[in-house]
């Protein structure tokens, strides 16, 4: 139960920073972003990450805080990486 | 030493497997021994912890040595680094067990 | 120039993983079952329930010796842990030769009474298993492994310096796109977990540092020993007197450590001539109450259970060491965490075994004759089959053994890790006498198929039936057997889509070119 909320946390921001390239843009939002707001969508994304550490520290101390957080970073992207594909899965050619 | 087409000769990758697997164990392991040498004659860290230290440093040190010996551009250039710093390293060494006795 | 650069790291990251990718895949899937060592253990004795209390099992442990191997040179206790309910005990003969290890060691219940009925050493067989390897001696293995962990550490730094690449296709994983798919397999599992990577590979180097690089101790220290007196307190060699004196009881001495130690648990007790006036008791920490995997030890005078004093290592290395070990074996870890280790260490397995089918992938798009390939490349082929659905078979049979030998049979726990081999070893066998592409698909199916009758064994022979168990609340059970059932959909599907893949291959053998440049740049 005590990693639901990091690992919220921690998918919207690799949400954001998938949001926050190019090449993934028009998958997700439909449309390519500005310039201002890709980067933006970036920096959100940074500090959605260091939120979760930050909870993660709280929760649990820095030490165990930080292993936790690794952990729930991999999960955190795998599960990003997973909807993101699955999302975008098209036919193949 | 790189052959035409940016292949790389057979030559080349021998000398550069014998750098970066036994030549490097070997710069290693005389690293290793100065730096807990030096962390215990040099710096006054107890003996236990200098060897500890160094054998931690050790592992990151032979993974960096490793990807030098692929990466560096020249192979020549490569052994002549590996024997000076080799040389060096055991004359250190040497001279710091002549110095002051193993427990 | 820089182009040089990456070539020959490519080359070497190439060759290596391919030379130790084997090895390292098994030592990744059994490492990764070992994080629930524990549970498994626990699933393959279904008689012994509940836990047991440190103290209490201290002195079961202290009465089955008693009656065992009054005189022997030393007892060793390995007391359960919170997840466990079982006590390991070994012990030296008093004799010259060391004997067999088998007639030396015995699994406890809580009462100390050895567990005979369904013989088995669990997972900690797995556990051991990805570092010491079987069927060959130790100190070879563990040499073995440590060259494959170092080339590993390099093969990752080599990987995160030569493609930087795979930063920018960090979110991509595309499906069914053939060697395209392998390589983003292989970098996103790689991308994902490398905080994991980097962390397990270097703390799995430390866990044997001493014998990968012994000479920063060898600079200091002109013996071993004085090192480890240093490290570990003084050594439990001591001279027996002769004199006949009653061991003192264990439990009180259990509760007199653990409370020095903020009430953790006692993990583990060695104690040097039993029952004679010189007898040496030393008790150390357990792991999973800290980070650090080595924690502090107390000593107490055998005969009369006088405390002599407590040791712990002090120094930053020493602490760092500690911890690093401890990080890489994550018995400090409770279950979400040990979750995330499980999940972590599976990803590893996958990237190494993607990592092992993309050099045949890629290879087979550059062959001149893909029917008949040259003798290399069927070798790789073949070895990979056994290596990865080969290994999975091999555990899966190893877990049916526990439910299906003959309770009572002689030797039951070797014959258990015997038929790991042996379904390993048929499945090798297997993938030779078959086509490749067929080869893969059979071997793959069998493996979903022997994950699959696990639950279905473990319900036939026993009263803890995934049903049962879930009723019962017994969530050890559930959870093993429905890893089990999603292991089994894993491979049974990889299974159907390499079916697919080889029909789709022979309806249109069409050069798929266009891929193989876009991923070349």
């Amino acid at each position: 139960m005590m990693h639901i909320l990091p690992a919220t946390v921690i998918v919207a921001g690799f949400l954001a920073l998938a949001a926050s390239m190019k090449r993934h843009q028009r998958d997700l939002l439909g449309r390519l972003l500005t310039h201002v707001q890709t980067r933006s969508t970036r920096m959100a994304g940074w500090f959605l990450l260091g939120i979760g550490w930050a909870v993660n520290a709280a929760l649990l101390g820095p030490a165990m805080g930080t292993i936790v957080w690794c952990g729930e970073l991999s999960l955190g992207a795998a599960l990003t990486v997973t909807t993101l594909n699955w999302r975008t899965r098209r036919p193949s050619r | 030493m790189t052959a035409r087409n940016g292949t790389i000769g057979r030559g080349e990758i021998v000398a550069r497997l014998i750098a970066a697997i036994p030549a490097n164990y070997l710069l290693t392991s005389a690293a290793t021994a100065c730096i807990a040498r030096l962390l215990w004659r040099g710096m006054g860290v107890d003996p236990a912890n200098a060897s500890v230290a160094a054998t931690l440093i050790s592992f990151a040190l032979f993974a960096i040595l490793a990807l030098v010996a692929f990466g560096a551009r020249s192979v020549v250039r490569l052994w002549l680094w590996l024997a000076g710093s080799g040389l060096t390293l055991g004359i250190t060494l040497w001279f710091s067990l002549s110095a002051g006795a193993r427990i | 120039m820089k182009d040089s650069l990456r070539q020959s790291m490519a080359l070497f990251h190439t060759w290596s993983g391919l030379l130790l990718g084997w090895l390292l895949f098994a030592m990744f899937a059994t490492g990764t079952a070992a994080y629930f060592q524990d549970e498994i253990t626990r699933w393959m004795q279904p008689e012994v329930t509940g836990d047991a209390d440190p103290a209490t099992a201290a002195q079961g442990a202290m009465r089955y010796l008693n009656s065992v191997a009054p005189d022997a040179k030393s007892w060793y206790i390995s007391l359960p842990n919170s997840r466990s309910a079982t006590t390991q005990v070994y012990w030296q003969p008093s004799g010259e030769r060391p004997a067999k290890r088998v007639e030396t060691s015995a699994l406890l219940d809580r009462g100390g009474h050895a567990i005979t009925s369904r013989e088995t050493r669990g997972g900690f067989f797995l556990y051991r298993f990805h570092f010491d390897l079987h069927y060959m001696p130790v100190l070879w293995a563990r040499y073995l492994v440590g060259v494959a962990a170092m080339f590993m550490l390099v093969a990752i730094l080599s990987g995160v310096i030569t493609h930087k690449k795979i930063f920018a296709d960090f979110f991509m994983l595309r499906f069914g796109k053939g060697q395209r798919s392998w390589l983003d397999a292989h970098n996103v599992t790689a991308v994902l977990a490398l905080p994991f990577h980097l962390m397990i590979t270097f703390t799995g180097l430390v866990t044997l540092a001493s014998m990968y690089m012994p000479w920063g101790i060898a600079a200091n220290y002109a013996e071993q020993t004085a090192f480890s007196e240093a490290v570990f307190g003084r050594s439990a060699e001591t001279v027996p007197s002769g004199r006949h004196a009653p061991l003192a009881d264990l439990g009180p001495l259990v509760r007199n450590a653990s409370a020095r130690w903020n009430d953790e648990r006692v993990g583990y007790i060695s104690i040097a001539n039993p029952n004679d006036a010189a007898a040496l008791i030393e008790m150390s920490r357990a792991p999973e109450a800290a980070f650090g995997a080595r924690g502090q030890t107390a000593t107490f005078e055998g005969a009369t259970g006088r405390a002599i004093g407590t040791h712990q290592a002090t120094g930053s290395a020493l602490a760092t060491e500690s911890v690093m070990i401890g990080l890489h074996t994550g018995r400090f870890a409770e279950w979400g965490l040990r979750w995330l280790y499980f999940l972590s260490g599976l990803g590893g397995t996958v990237m190494v075994g993607s990592g092992l089918v993309l050099w045949t992938v890629k290879r087979r798009a550059r062959l001149s004759d893909p029917s008949c390939p040259h003798l290399g490349f069927r070798i790789v082929e073949r070895l990979n089959i056994a290596a990865i659905a080969g290994l999975a078979t091999g555990i899966a049979v190893y877990f049916l053994a526990n439910r299906l030998l003959p309770l009572e049979m002689v030797d039951r726990a070797e014959r258990e890790i015997d038929s790991l081999f042996l379904a390993w070893l048929g499945i090798g066998l297997w993938g030779i006498l078959r086509p490749a592409g067929r080869a893969w698909t059979e071997a793959l199916a069998i493996a979903g198929a022997c994950f699959a009758a696990i639950p279905l064994a473990n319900a036939m022979t026993t009263s803890r039936g995934l049903l049962p168990s879930l009723l019962a609340g017994d969530w050890t059970f559930v959870a093993f057997d429905l890893v089990m059932l999603v292991l089994a959909a894993g491979f049974l599907l990889a299974a159907v889509r390499s079916a697919q893949l080889r029909t789709k291959a022979k309806a249109g053998a069409k050069p798929r070119g266009a891929n193989r440049r876009a991923t070349s740049a």
